[in-house]
Parts: structure tokens; sequence; C-alpha cells
């Protein structure tokens, strides 16, 4: 299994998207290195107003430095297209506030290794969890897992994690689409109507390290309201051709 | 030299009209005050589009719908029956309603805007993501050469925090 898992890491991507984490990404990139040997780690710097380039490039990361904020969906497509077109088959996405523990990506690579799949997904509402968010904001993302479980016809118990490995075939989809408010609920409902696939890991996560989350307690209703919105449009919108697996799958897609 | 003589001379013209029309607006029935306002504010948006123009400021497919606009008030303002004939065809009771019906056109105008904001957007977000794609190959590329051969350039400093 070590040999198989050395294999895949000289095969992924490490994603950190960033937005003013000069304080937690040194913590977080030393940890990458501990715990995901041989992976390349690029960080996108999403046009941040403090140290966040240097404090990446310090941790022995690669930059990608959008030159104005675009918000997290185009920050992270940006990780996508550049994992893409040099050539990697995975892409470990992890939040740069530290949410997302290196040490636990372990488990979603035995995953997409016992099992190939499109997408792993790191959920926080596993068996065994420890994660406790407030009531209002927990009853939210509940109404959100089950609306999401019902249009995708699956399960899926932490649509707004972004503890994500992708693989190819899906990164190449992304690349042409992807949402870009509140994106992983929209991107899971948008990944099952192009006919990929997905599975989900229960994972630890931890508290925030620095810096405050971008879904603040009176935003609870806003995001719900456009992530409901979003995923309502969705489904009334044809599925693109050039992003549909069995296209892709098929070489479609150069 | 040339274009302030021009403008001195064009501002002249204009205090001189304004000039020649105040006696003439205050011994003036009400319906014409208000047409000569239209007619100025009609007179205002055409020159503000056309200077807009010039200036590369507005793209000629968006200032159509201003064109249009300014046109649709001069003909209200120095044809009002043209206006009359528009609240028969519609079956409105006043003329008043012929207004809402231009504010409508007027909403959309600015919906035709939002689209075209978005649709900016997603362009300058397209544009940045490869901007910061390409510079880190580019930094990758300069690393492996400096690894090979002499040190290249150094890397641009870090920018200010433009764009917000």
């Amino acid at each position: 299994m070590e040999t198989s898992i050395q294999s895949f890491l000289a095969r992924t991507l490490v994603l950190i998207p960033a937005f003013n984490e000069e304080a937690s990404l040194p913590g977080l990139l030393a940890e990458v290195r501990a715990h995901l040997p041989g992976a390349a780690v690029a960080v996108v710097d999403d046009g941040s107003a403090d140290g966040t380039a240097a404090a990446a490039r310090a941790g022995g990361a690669r930059v990608l430095r959008l030159p104005c904020n675009l918000g997290v969906g185009p920050a992270v497509q940006t990780g996508f297209k550049y994992a893409l077109e040099s050539g990697y088959d995975y892409l470990l996405r992890l939040d740069a506030d530290g949410q997302h523990p290196p040490a636990e990506a372990r488990k979603l690579i035995e995953a997409m290794i016992a099992q190939p799949t499109d997408l792993v997904v790191g959920t926080r509402y596993g068996a065994g969890s420890t994660y406790h968010g407030n009531g209002f904001r927990r009853c939210v993302l509940k109404g959100l897992a089950l609306f999401v479980s019902v249009i995708c016809r699956k399960r899926i118990t932490d649509p707004t994690s972004g503890f994500w490995l992708v693989s190819r075939p899906l990164l190449k989809c992304f690349a042409i689409h992807y949402p870009s408010d509140y994106p992983e609920a929209e991107a899971i409902a948008l990944l099952r109507r192009q006919g990929f696939s997905l599975e989900e890991v229960p994972v630890a996560f931890k508290p925030r390290q620095a810096g405050a989350s971008s879904i603040r307690a009176w935003g609870t209703v806003n995001f719900a309201a456009k992530v409901f919105l979003a995923l309502f449009v969705d489904r009334l919108r044809s599925v693109d051709p050039r992003g549909s697996a069995a296209f892709i799958k098929n070489g479609g897609a150069a | 030299m040339k274009r302030r003589i021009v403008g001195a001379v064009l501002a002249a013209l204009a205090a001189a009209a304004v000039w020649a029309a105040v006696p003439w607006l205050m011994d003036a029935s009400q319906m014409m005050r208000i047409r000569a306002l239209m007619g100025a504010v009609s007179v205002c948006v055409f020159l503000i589009t056309l200077l807009a123009i010039r200036g590369y400021k507005l793209r000629e497919k968006y200032a159509v719908l201003w064109l249009a606009t300014a046109a649709m008030i001069t003909l209200a303002a120095f044809f009002p029956q043209v206006m009359d004939a528009a609240r028969e065809w519609f079956g409105m009771q006043y003329v008043t309603s012929v207004v809402a019906v231009v504010f409508v056109f007027l909403v959309l105008v600015s919906f035709h805007f939002s689209i075209a904001l978005s649709a900016l957007n997603d362009k300058a977000a397209a544009t940045a993501s490869r901007c910061a794609i390409l510079e880190a190959r580019l930094q990758e590329l300069e690393r492996r050469l400096g690894a090979a051969g002499p040190a290249p350039a150094a890397p641009p400093a870090d920018r200010p925090a433009a764009g917000r």
C-alpha cells in the first residue's frame, strides 16, 4: 500500500487556494511535506493583500498569483487548469485555513486507490464525527445535504466540504465550467449530471487555525438562498456535451 | 490652442442661447417650458453619448440604446402629438402612462447592461486565471533555466494590492 501511495503522490498536485492566509500557510505547508511527501504543491493566491505569495514560496510551493481577487470558485478553477496543463493525474484540494489536515488526506488517497472514481470527498459528518457547527448553520447544511442527495440520487452528507481528491477526467470537465460563488455543492450536482461518479470518505476536520470562515453566521441565510437558487437553475440548463464524462473519457477533449 | 478656441466659442454660443431663451421661457406657457426642458435634456443625452464614444469610453454597440433614448425624448419634446398618438394606440387614458412605458424601456436597458457586465466579469476572471497560470509556468521555466545556465532576471516585485 505504501509504495502505491508513493507513486500516487508523484502524480498528484496538492492545491491550496488562499486569500490573506499568510499566518496559516507555513504550518500547513510543513504538514503537507511531512504527510504527503513527493507531491507537488501549488498555492493559488487569490489577490491577497498580505504576504500570502511569499509565505507559499518560502514553504516550497509553486504560486499561482491572481492579479485581483476573483473568489474561491475561479481561484480553484485556476488550479484545476494548471494541474491539467502540467500533466497531473490527480488533484488534492486543501483549504488554506488548516481545516483539512494533510494527514487525513491519506484516507482520500487510499479510497481512490481501492476503488477508482472521479472524485473523493472528505466529509466531516461521517461515522465517528467530532465536528460541531452552530445549531442554525448545521440545520441549513443538513437541509442542503438532503436536497443535493435527492437531485444527485446518491447520499451526500457534506456538500460544502472542499476536501477533494479530483481525477484528471473531472479536471477537464471543471476546466470548462466551474461554479463561482459557493462552488462545492453546485459542482457536485453538476458533475453528477455530466455522468461522473463520486465517493465520500469520513475524515476529521480541524477547527480553523487563523482567519474567518467565508460563510459567517448571518451569511448562512444568504448562502443557502444563493446555493438553492444555483442548484435550481442548474437543473434548467442542458448538459454541456464537451464536459460530459462519456465525451471526455473517450478522448474527446484534447 | 485651436481646441480651446473652439471650446470657448461653443460655450459662448450655449450661453447666448440660454440668455435668449430665458425671457422667452418666462413668457411661455407651462407646456412650452416642459418641452424646452425635455429638448435640452435630449440634446444633453445626445452630446454626452457622442462625447463618450469619441473618447473611447463607450462602445458603439452599447451607445445605440442611449441614442435611441435621446431620440425618443427629442420626438416627445418637439412633436407632442406623437405621445398622444402612442397613448391612443396603446389605449391609455393619460400621457403619463406613456412615461411609465418609457421607464420600463430604461429598466430593460439597465438589465441589458447587467448581462453585459456579467459576461465581462467571466472574461476578466478567465484572463486573470490564464495570467496566473502563465506566470507560474514562466517561473518554473526560469528556475529550470537558472539551474542550467546563468541566472535569469529577478522575478517581478510583489505588485501593490490592485483591483480591489
